[in-house]
């Protein structure tokens, strides 16, 4: 990946799009420092958060991600905790429970993912016992427990049925006035529903690098987009 | 769009289907023979040794020393009893948190040839015959403080450590790596994600290792001979002195050539196997309780 400059509003939806394998991904997981992790991962640059820029070394990638929080592509509750704690279990790590009780944090991060309703008779079942979508919302609610800025999202509905991937999308639709949601996604209609501005990644040739082509407002994107790359992309004439 | 032709399909006819078929039910009929004598052996050991051992097993025997003379009836195996529990015990508390913590190192935080090395190591220490582990205690332990119950903790920790190491890595590695990864996305320390997310996932099966290295461990004869010796008198508590042990009791009783040693004998054997799925079964219902109760 090289060359990827865009700016995600605040309290917006961006979302990312373009092939398999252009580097969306590893463009998000940049975003909170999971890319590290990775063994032999590398990063150049930086990325400004709330005026900072979080690859300076006197900050603690931990500390990041509780900031930034992030969906992943399939659902993974704590197949050992229970619905309860999986919900609270960011707060629990972050030790800052003083202020409010776990209780309400719990309740009002499930309604936030649209779950309390169908969960709230069953908080001390295993999170495993759910649904894969009612399992990835619960990851949505869990990701929100500790208030983060910005919610990263890595195509969140990919594993899911188009009902529940309708429901995700609903509620990316209500939780983006609270927060700032950058969305991966390869499907298009997707990015159109709930995103308010768009990139385009693509590479070029297998082996080079990922660049972002363009980047402005979804209907700029998808109405008329100024980079013949991303108009073949998203008429469908390529990938 | 052009149709393709497809000509006649190519479905199996009905001779080829029962050659098929045929193989099939061989093969089935193999598996199905091996799955029988694998249990059937194992249930054959188990049957044989209860009802040989059951005759001579009584209150008396889990609560009596051996009498003085072989031959004679009656007395128990109380000195081994409490030897068995007390050296495994201790082995058991130096070997297990040694070898889950050298798990949790390998399969967490090593990389690159460092930990590759460690791995081959412990595999290699998994296939040292036991014999040589209590010459090794021996040789740097007994000749120079003399034959105790702890010597024999340290050949049984030796022996039990690659098998805790080993059982525990296998079961860290089947933690997926997404249940990582989404810990660390909530900022959770690497620390932090391998005690609230990895071991909590493993446990099960890092519980069902333990048990199984303290098992061998209870079973095992021949390195205690040349470390704590034995001690048919009388029933020792203290470690640092000569203890006996079931699997070391049962040895000597066996070749006695005494019925009523080998009865004897029996009894600690089927002792033996109660104490140990006693103790798998109990470990088992613990850690389902700890999974769940730290939901």
């Amino acid at each position: 990946m090289a060359d990827v400059n865009l700016a995600a509003p605040a309290h917006r939806v961006t979302a990312i799009i373009g092939p398999s394998g252009c580097g969306k991904s590893t463009l998000l997981r940049c975003v909170n420092r999971m890319h590290e992790i990775v063994p032999g991962a590398r990063v150049d640059g930086r990325v400004m958060f709330g005026g900072q820029n979080i690859y300076d070394p006197d900050i603690d990638p931990g500390s990041v991600r509780s900031e930034i929080g992030m969906v992943f592509q399939r659902p993974n509750p704590f197949p050992t905790k229970s619905i309860f704690e999986n919900a609270i279990i960011g707060v629990r790590l972050a030790k800052s429970a003083g202020d409010r009780k776990l209780d309400d944090i719990a309740e009002s991060a499930l309604r936030r993912a649209q779950l309390w309703d169908e969960v709230k008779d069953r908080l001390n079942k295993p999170a495993v016992s759910l649904s894969g979508g009612q399992q990835q919302r619960l990851c949505i609610a869990r990701a929100v427990a500790v208030d983060p800025a910005l919610l990263l999202m890595d195509e969140p509905c990919s594993a899911l049925d188009p009902i529940a991937t309708f429901k995700i999308e609903e509620l990316i639709g209500e939780i983006a006035d609270q927060y700032t949601v950058i969305i991966v996604t390869h499907n298009m209609q997707q990015a159109t529903r709930v995103s308010q501005f768009t990139g385009f990644m693509t590479i070029e040739h297998a082996g080079e690098p990922g660049r972002l082509v363009e980047f402005g407002t979804t209907d700029q994107i998808f109405g008329s987009p100024a980079q013949p790359a991303t108009e073949a992309y998203v008429s469908g004439r390529v990938g | 769009m052009t149709q393709l032709a497809l000509g006649t399909p190519g479905f199996r006819n009905r001779a080829a289907l029962r050659r098929r078929r045929a193989k099939s039910a061989v093969l089935v009929g193999l598996l199905t023979g091996a799955v029988v004598v694998a249990v059937g052996v194992l249930a054959w050991v188990l049957i044989y040794v209860a009802i040989q051992g059951i005759g001579a097993l009584n209150l008396g025997f889990l609560t009596q020393t051996p009498p003085g003379n072989p031959a004679a009836a009656g007395g128990g195996f109380y000195n081994g009893i409490v030897g068995s529990l007390i050296i495994v015990g201790i082995a058991a508390l130096m070997a297990i948190p040694l070898g889950i913590g050298a798990a949790i190192y390998l399969v967490e935080y090593g990389r690159g040839r460092f930990s590759g090395t460690i791995r081959f190591f412990n595999d290699v220490l998994i296939g040292i015959p036991t014999i040589v582990t209590g010459a090794f205690i021996y040789a740097i332990w007994v000749t120079r403080f003399g034959f105790s119950g702890f010597a024999g903790s340290l050949a049984l920790a030796i022996v039990m450590l690659p098998l805790v190491t080993r059982t525990t890595e296998e079961m860290l590695r089947l933690v997926p790596n997404e249940l990582r990864e989404g810990s660390l996305a909530l900022g959770a320390t690497r620390s932090q994600t391998v005690m609230r997310v990895c071991i909590p996932t493993a446990l099960p099966g890092i519980i069902t290792g333990a048990m199984l290295a303290v098992a061998r461990a209870m079973g095992e004869t021949a390195p205690l001979l040349l470390t704590t010796l034995g001690n048919e008198l009388f029933t020792e508590y203290n470690p640092t002195r000569r203890m006996s042990t079931l699997s070391l009791q049962i040895f000597d009783n066996a070749v006695t050539g005494f019925q009523e040693g080998q009865a004897r004998a029996w009894a600690g054997a089927l002792t033996l196997i109660a104490i140990v799925l006693i103790f798998t079964f109990v470990a088992r219902f613990f850690g389902r309780r700890v999974r769940t109760s730290n939901a």
